[in-house]
């Protein structure tokens, strides 16, 4: 009835901005086409463009794919206490957080067509147009859950808005039903994500069942992490009113994760190096080189220390609560599983490959900039879409502000009284 | 070695079955014995000569060019490896050979074979068993002589027999949809069922329409951009899936790729479809003991699958091993380059393509682009490939290369003799892996590595042949296969 209101106030705001926005916006856009040109010197030339080789196939593509299909979790904390307990507080994080998510898929899907030798083939993964291997196939689960995923993201997150937006409630039944699907589809997204790496028998260094609540544990430090520096520096930017118990709850629930993937790291360098079997050299590769190669050891060790820092200011409650402490802690998590995700897990499972070659892998040029290309459209999606969330979150965009006079819903009791007395200043066309 | 009792099982069981079925069809497999048991005769007149080849002569040859490994040439991947290395054409000594190893020599004729004789297969097979045994591992011994319906096994090579090819494309797809000992894992879902009713082969065709209308769209929308794109690009575009290609499809895209070879290479290409044939399953198996580790086999599969020489791709990798450290893999490298080999203290493991029987790389493709043949070949449809290198992944072998770049073949090198899965150039941006040169074995030739061996250390053939030379390795031999305890089943098997 009045999406096109909605889609049209939505436009006009994301148009209108000061300065600084103009200049973050047209910073995107240069990196955007940044990795626009590295990208078609990769689609002509072909991927030896890349770093990769033969005995190292998979890299930093891959490695950031899975780093956001990890941050696309995220909100999955914040959902149940938002929607179940009915903190009303939570619910504006919440949907910038479902539109974090948007980003985080699309952004993964992207990486993952940078990836393949053959984008204009990609009509083959369309199911009964061309053959989508499911269910044999994980990667045909991964794309079946990412793809339900960011459809259930977009569908949350607009209808929030919209209601918002018209200044009505939400329907809590509606509600209650879609994060009743969220929670799992959620966790079924890392769980996947980690069944990609867990289900290859020839690469012994993922072929490990702790990969999956590793997955899941490091999302959950990763995303939040994310979440909580957006959400600040959206206080400075947006005028976003946020209570201070938000941060330390966010924060509090990051600490258990945090505990988690130490720990699970813990066993997994403990199984590897004590039982000190064949397989332990993708591990003594990563921490220590081999043969002199040595190329991922000051970032396996950088990542490490990183989450152990982070850890420990997150530790105490009191520190925490700082909020140098607080954004520190939440920077170095937020690097340390990137480190992690983006390079640490793909890389030694191919050092040495399976036949026992040692191919040094290194990002090349083009990589780097493909990447920030993709981030850069990443961004540029996300501040256009807070650009209009926080407004309409916080009541300050609405129906009745883009509504003439003559147009007021006459018919709609329900509509009116959301207007309530305010008709007289429903004047002014558009916030 | 309880491991590998098992892994003789595994195969044994298809063999029995197949013998069972071969009894009630009699004549299928003639024709197959003749041409496989040349293995055995490349192998004998090989196995004279393996001093001469360790002295210097052939088998020293090559101070090897860039070993295993597709990388580009503009990266090298080991300091080791000197920059002039990668032309895989450097010239090869030809001494002992009896002519160029490029000269892919056709298997030696049922005369050679028959004029074998026995102390040259005692030479190449070892210790002989009694004369009895002879005659039924060695049937050609029987050429030419009448044999009865009865035949014992049903597959000894009575001469004469000519092969049942399919007449055309649609003949061969026929019989491939009603072959019920089909084993390969993805026609059940992607071609029609086999004996669909007509009401639901119309409801087929309909669909198929649809399905034409709907990727024509999508071909629209790409069209949008490039007006002046070609018909032949066109319809390269939306071609679909092998298996869902009609027989007139398969005649298009034939025509169309050799119209495409024929302008980018100057050759008239022949590109077969045929299918495998019932009851068949290829298997591989190695002498480890022989191998010197030259390489020839590394060249010869190069020039017979068409494999990009720049950047350089090879589907055999040749690891040269520390003596005393068996199998470790990581005591291997395929990046060697001595004056001569074999080198003391090395040995040497090439390790292709495995050709499980149950392979990792196949379950996990997301669009069903490579698949397990019934003859036991994994293969790929380099049409419908998306590259995304999972099964790179998922390779306990790096038997699989990726084309990094468009890859690049002397038109003069073109092998013009091509089977549409395997050795028809690839394109930019797919995979491609060994597929026991599926152009040469599917017409009863044995696999380019098998013949370019000099020491007779390669051997191929029908392991439900129950009186072929793989059964009798399998049989007689210290068989092992490549990791084992990963469960793919190899068909390629290692012994000494």
């Amino acid at each position: 009835m009045w999406f096109f209101r909605f889609f049209k106030a939505s436009i006009l705001t994301m148009l209108r901005g000061g300065k600084w926005y103009y200049l973050w916006l047209a910073f995107l856009l240069g990196l955007l086409g940044v990795g626009c040109l590295a990208y078609w010197h990769q689609f002509t030339q072909g991927l030896i463009v890349t770093g990769m080789r033969d005995p190292l196939s998979w890299a930093f593509y891959i490695g950031n794919f899975t780093f956001m299909d990890g941050l696309a979790v995220t909100t999955v904390l914040l959902v149940v206490p938002a929607y179940f307990y009915d903190w009303r507080s939570l619910h504006t994080p919440v949907v910038l957080g479902q539109l974090l998510a948007v980003c985080c898929v699309v952004m993964a899907m992207l990486f993952v067509t940078v990836d393949i030798g053959r984008p204009d083939r990609s009509w083959h993964l369309i199911p009964w147009l061309g053959v989508l291997n499911f269910p044999r196939s994980i990667l045909a689960w991964d794309i079946s859950v990412l793809v339900s995923f960011m459809a259930l993201n977009v569908l949350l997150a607009f209808y929030a808005l919209y209601r918002a937006f018209l200044g009505k409630e939400y329907n809590r039944k509606i509600l209650f039903f879609l994060i009743a699907l969220y929670v799992p589809l959620a966790l079924g997204v890392q769980t996947i994500a980690a069944f990609l790496y867990v289900g290859l028998p020839g690469r012994p260094y993922w072929n490990a069942a702790i990969l999956v609540p590793k997955f899941i544990a490091s999302a959950l430090c990763a995303g939040p992490a994310l979440l909580l520096l957006i959400l600040q520096v959206l206080q400075k930017t947006h005028a976003l009113k946020l209570e201070q118990r938000v941060f330390e709850k966010i924060a509090e629930w990051m600490t258990y994760a945090m505990a988690a993937t130490l720990l699970l790291f813990g066993a997994e360098v403990f199984k590897e190096m004590y039982s000190d079997t064949k397989h332990a050299i993708h591990m003594k590769y990563l921490f220590f080189g081999l043969h002199g190669k040595t190329a991922l050891v000051k970032f396996a060790w950088g990542s490490l220390l990183m989450q152990v820092i982070a850890f420990a200011l997150y530790l105490s409650p009191k520190l925490r609560k700082k909020t140098w402490a607080m954004n520190l802690g939440a920077l170095l998590i937020y690097f340390g599983v990137y480190l992690e995700k983006g390079i640490i897990l793909v890389v030694p499972a191919y050092t040495p490959s399976a036949l026992g070659i040692i191919y040094e892998y290194q990002p090349s040029w083009v990589e780097w900039s493909v990447s920030a290309g993709v981030f850069a459209l990443g961004f540029l999606l996300f501040t256009l879409m807070v650009k209009v969330a926080i407004p309409v979150m916080q009541g300050e965009l609405q129906l009745k502000h883009c509504l003439k006079v003559t147009e007021l819903p006459m018919q709609d009791p329900e509509l009116q009284q959301a207007l309530g007395g305010q008709k007289s200043a429903a004047g002014q066309d558009d916030a | 070695m309880s491991g590998l009792s098992k892994q003789t099982q595994s195969v044994m069981t298809p063999a029995a079955k197949a013998q069972q079925a071969r009894a009630a069809e009699g004549s299928e497999t003639k024709s197959r014995s003749p041409s496989f048991s040349s293995a055995r005769v490349s192998l004998g007149t090989f196995k004279a000569t393996p001093s001469q080849g360790s002295s210097g002569g052939c088998g020293g040859c090559q101070p090897s060019s860039c070993g295993g490994c597709g990388g580009g040439s503009n990266v090298s991947f080991d300091p080791r490896l000197p920059k002039s290395n990668v032309d895989p054409r450097a010239p090869l000594p030809t001494a002992a050979f009896g002519g160029s190893t490029l000269d892919l020599a056709p298997a030696p004729s049922v005369a050679a074979v028959a004029a074998l004789s026995h102390t040259a297969l005692e030479k190449a097979l070892g210790p002989m068993p009694s004369e009895a045994q002879v005659a039924q591992m060695a049937p050609w011994a029987e050429q030419g002589k009448p044999q009865g319906g009865g035949c014992g096994s049903g597959s000894c090579g009575c001469g004469g027999g000519e092969a049942k090819e399919p007449a055309s494309v649609n003949e061969a797809l026929e019989s491939y949809v009603t072959d019920d000992t089909y084993l390969g894992d993805l026609t059940q879902w992607i071609a029609p069922p086999p004996h669909a009713p007509a009401a639901s082969l119309q409801k087929l065709a309909r669909r198929e329409f649809l399905r034409q209308l709907l990727i024509g769209g999508i071909a629209g929308i790409g069209l949008a951009q490039n007006i002046a794109c070609k018909p032949d690009q066109r319809a390269e575009m939306v071609q679909q899936h092998y298996y869902r290609l009609s027989p007139k499809d398969r005649k298009e895209v034939i025509a169309r790729l050799e119209r495409e070879y024929w302008s980018k290479y100057r050759k008239n290409a022949k590109i077969s479809m045929k299918p495998a044939k019932k009851g068949v399953l290829f298997g591989y198996a190695l002498d480890l003991s022989l191998c010197i580790g030259c390489r020839k086999c590394v060249y010869a599969c190069a020039e017979e699958n068409n494999l990009s020489r720049d950047p350089q791709i090879h589907w055999i990798k040749v690891l040269q091993m520390d003596a005393g450290h068996g199998l470790d893999l990581h005591h291997g490298t395929p990046f060697y380059n001595p004056e001569k080999v074999p080198e003391a203290g090395k040995t040497y493991v090439p390790v292709a393509c495995q050709q499980c029987a149950d392979p990792p790389c196949t379950k996990i493709c997301p669009v069903g682009a490579t698949w397990r043949e019934p003859d036991g070949i994994t293969v790929i449809d380099y049409n419908w490939c998306i590259g995304c290198r999972y099964c790179m992944a998922a390779c306990p072998y790096d038997a699989r290369a990726f084309n990094w770049a468009e890859p690049s073949i002397p038109a003069n090198q073109l092998n013009t003799d091509m089977h549409y899965l395997g050795n028809r150039p690839r394109m930019k941006g797919v995979v491609d892996k060994c597929t026991f040169c599926i152009q040469r074995v599917r017409e009863n030739r044995l696999p380019a590595c098998v013949e370019s061996c000099p020491v007779g250390a390669r051997k191929f053939g029908d392991l439900n042949d129950p009186n072929g030379e793989l059964q009798y390795i399998l049989k007689k031999k210290k068989v092992l296969v490549l990791k084992e305890e990963l469960n793919t089943k190899p068909q390629f098997f290692y012994y000494y």
